[in-house]
């Protein structure tokens, strides 16, 4: 374990991740507005990767030609990789979402489900069946050396635009006129309506900016692998759903958490060693004795009305739960007479199984330091981290996005 | 009120629609076979009738591997204008071929495999990989279809041992032997075997892996799932183990980006090898240019060109009619239907069971050179395997790239 390895893989896992983020985005705002998921964004974003990748083709782009005329092509790609989504979301929300709004939310589903199958087929009949592949650029290929690892630019860029346009974003949805229209159209469609906001025009925006989005995804893509296959869509698009809900639906800073989550997990759980990995083990450990200790006693307390606000009553709740063993099974076989301390004490005994199991997990883990896992279990070492999570936090690490007041 | 009517009349409509053509595609499918009996019997009777004879192509023009599809297609289709129409018993025989794609998955190869038999065929070409044939080798043994494949190479195909299940390509044993024999002559002395988790790659992987360790060279096992794009994890774990070679037992898609991403990370100068799965000319764009490809090393699973006997007649011929150099394995499928046509004139018969036993015992004359096919398993061999005569680990065809395009390495 060098750290030359962990770099590349953290580098490498955030790089996956941020390209995860960039076709989050779109998912979760859209869901944000409408509670509707757009199982057509995945092939959106393959559109996007496919139109620039011709755009740089017919423009005869090689690693001899100038940087003036690299930039400028890589600029128009990227014009064509934000509009031609930009038209094709737009197309997709007038003809096979609007019609069905308002109908139960398993029929929009169904569509959406009809639009990804065509698009791919469509992607096939225009542009053929075989992956298209760009050549490489020296833009794609240069690298700077961080502490002696070379990490490549396109990797950063990657990174960086991915960061800016969540806060974009952010500041989008927070502080601006259409921001504030979308947010009152997801709270109350029919109230904002009322209130003279064009729902209709807030949601073709909406998804105006999330097939952009996506589209530059899609360019991103492929420049940094210099292929793209007309299914790519699929896979990109379920492993950007995953990272929104595991970050939080609807929350625009959980879907870059979610996916840079889901980017880490993927490359590290096949590439670090056992005793690596062990540390987060410990990590959660730290989180979990936290919230055994300190958070869940806190909000217990908070629960107590006054009249019943003795010290004695809250030494008892806290020993429940930081001493949840001894006290914690006694009170659990004791006869009912407090339900908030019963409660507690079952609650206090989970939290505490919880960490002794997290405890072994690290023990076993460290015992086989030098193990490390085939590469073969990588797409389960990833859901299984992620069903974990959202097992304890069903709302997803950021929770879902509370529509706030307008 | 009245709209809903409406809509609820057209829905009924439409699905009505649906429900007839569906109708309308198996009712024709009935009448086929209906007019080939006619024929049949008139054929008796009357002598020097055209009777048609219904031949499966199943092949992949769709999924991760439409070149190669295109060409086995292609393969059959000159086979088609060259022996498509015979005679035998005084009744002359036409070939109609039923083109099927199968995607290369195992879940729609059944489908078609099924397809193929409900449109009662008299034998199979197919299919392309390995992987979607698994899932056909027990539909056509039920259905007592021969099936002849001129792609399907992994040593796992027919571990059932069906005896409809013949093959006119080299079996990968060979292949994944060949590979750890190369890496070994050029001095390797770690190397990391990668495969993309599919039957063809993990079969070729496992026998290449099992040579080198053999011999005592210390090695990494490696994978990716087929559509993958990040292998940034193996890569780094590659450049970690620090290999003299790399062997990706996969396809071309995943390879490029495999060698591309070793480039990155600054990992140019490992030997990088595979097997026929690679040996496309597509490898060179996907490994993103020409710098990139240069030296990739490749085995394949038949004797060079030069070295059949019928391929310069068949290359003029292929490019004639299609325009563009032979694709990968035409020659083996054009060869697979020869020698079903060829096993039927020697059955003097178009029923599959003596068929099947015609082309246990059959020696061919083909593009490819003479060849049989193997009655029992033997070690490496499978039960239908192209029998070819001197054919040893040393001296399976080497292929390297050398300024963009696949020559010979020898």
């Amino acid at each position: 374990m060098s750290f030359d390895h962990i770099m590349s893989v953290t580098i490498g896992g955030l790089t996956v991740g941020m390209i995860y983020a960039l076709i989050a985005l779109g998912y979760t705002m859209v869901y944000g507005v409408l509670k509707f998921i757009n199982f057509a964004h995945g092939e959106v974003f393959t559109v996007g990767g496919y139109v620039a990748a011709f755009t740089l083709l017919a423009l005869g782009i090689d690693q001899n030609s100038p940087w003036t005329l690299v930039a400028g092509a890589v600029a128009l790609a990227l014009l064509a990789a934000v509009l031609v989504p930009m038209a094709l979301g737009f197309v997709i929300e007038r003809i096979a979402y609007r019609p069905l709004r308002g109908r139960s939310r398993i029929i929009p589903l169904l569509s959406a489900i009809g639009v990804s199958i065509v698009l791919q087929q469509l992607i096939i009949i225009i542009f053929g069946p075989k992956p298209v592949t760009i050549p490489t650029l020296a833009i794609s290929s240069a690298a700077v050396s961080f502490f002696g690892v070379n990490i490549r630019v396109l990797a950063l860029v990657i990174i960086a635009v991915s960061a800016a346009l969540m806060i974009g974003l952010t500041y989008l949805v927070k502080s601006t006129r259409i921001g504030k229209a979308m947010r009152a159209t997801s709270q109350d469609m029919e109230a904002a309506e009322m209130m003279g906001i064009d729902t209709n025009r807030t949601i073709a925006f909406t998804f105006l900016v999330g097939s952009a989005l996506a589209g530059i995804g899609g360019l991103l893509v492929v420049m940094y692998y210099g292929s793209l296959k007309y299914d790519a869509g699929f896979l990109y698009g379920l492993k950007a759903f995953t990272s929104a809900v595991l970050g939080g639906i609807g929350n625009i800073p959980g879907a870059v958490v979610g996916a840079i989550v889901l980017g880490m997990t993927e490359t590290y759980g096949v590439s670090v060693d056992l005793g690596f990995l062990a540390w987060f083990v410990v990590a959660g450990l730290a989180l979990g004795l936290y919230v055994q200790m300190v958070k869940a006693p806190q909000r217990r307390l908070a629960h107590i009305a006054d009249e019943r606000r003795t010290a004695e009553y809250e030494r008892s709740i806290m020993n429940v739960y930081r001493l949840a063993p001894y006290h914690g099974i006694k009170t659990l076989l004791a006869e009912r007479t407090d339900a908030l301390l019963s409660v507690s004490a079952a609650h206090g005994v989970r939290l505490m199984a919880g960490n002794v199991f997290l405890a072994v997990v690290a023990a076993v883990m460290f015992a086989n330091a030098s193990m490390r896992i085939d590469t073969r279990w990588q797409p389960v070492i990833a859901f299984a981290v992620l069903m974990v999570i959202l097992m304890f936090r069903p709302s997803g690490i950021l929770g879902e996005a509370v529509t706030e007041k307008v | 009120m009245v709209q809903e009517r409406i809509r609820k009349a057209l829905a009924l409509m439409l699905a009505a629609a649906l429900a007839l053509s569906m109708f309308g595609l198996t009712g024709c499918a009935a009448d086929d076979g209906g007019e080939t009996d006619g024929e049949t019997t008139d054929g008796e009777t009357t002598g020097g009738e055209v009777q048609t004879i219904k031949i499966g192509v199943q092949t992949a023009l769709t999924g991760p591997l439409p070149d190669y599809g295109l060409a086995a297609k292609n393969g059959v289709e000159l086979a088609l204008e060259d022996f498509g129409t015979f005679e035998m018993d005084g009744t002359t025989y036409e070939v109609e071929l039923v083109v099927l794609d199968d995607k290369a998955e195992p879940t729609e190869s059944a489908v078609v495999a099924q397809t193929m038999a409900d449109e009662g065929v008299v034998g199979v070409i197919g299919s392309l990989t390995t992987g979607a044939t698994l899932s056909a080798i027990p539909i056509y043994f039920e259905n007592r279809i021969p099936q002849i494949s001129g792609s399907v190479t992994g040593p796992k195909a027919n571990e059932t041992g069906a005896d409809t299940f013949f093959r006119t390509c080299w079996n990968d044993a060979v292949q994944g032997e060949a590979l750890g024999v190369w890496a070994m002559e050029l001095g390797a002395k770690k190397v990391v075997l990668m495969d993309d988790n599919g039957a063809y790659a993990v079969g070729l992987a496992d026998v290449a892996e099992a040579t080198l360790k053999a011999e005592g060279v210390e090695t990494l096992r490696q994978n990716c799932q087929s559509g993958d794009k990040d292998l940034s994890a193996q890569v780094a774990n590659i450049k970690e183990f620090g290999p003299d070679a790399v062997i990706f037992t996969g396809y071309h898609p995943e390879a490029g980006l495999l060698r591309k991403q070793m480039v990155e990370a600054g990992m140019a100068d490992v030997i990088f090898m595979g097997g026929d799965g690679i040996r496309s000319a597509e490898l060179v764009a996907q490994t993103g240019g020409e710098a990139n490809a240069e030296g990739i090393y490749a085995t394949f699973g038949g004797f060079p060109e030069e070295q059949q006997p019928g391929y310069a007649a068949f290359a003029a011929k292929y490019q004639e009619k299609y325009g563009e150099e032979v694709g990968p394995y035409a020659q083996n499928n054009y060869d697979a239907f020869g020698a079903l046509i060829e096993a039927i004139k020697q059955a003097g018969s178009t029923d599959t069971e003596d068929i099947i036993a015609a082309l246990q015992d059959l020696t061919y004359e083909g593009v490819t050179g003479t060849f049989g096919f193997a009655t029992e398993a033997a070690g490496a061999v499978a039960k239908g395997d192209i029998v070819v005569e001197g054919l040893t680990p040393a001296n399976v065809p080497r292929y390297v790239v050398k300024d963009g395009v696949w020559v010979s390495a020898e």
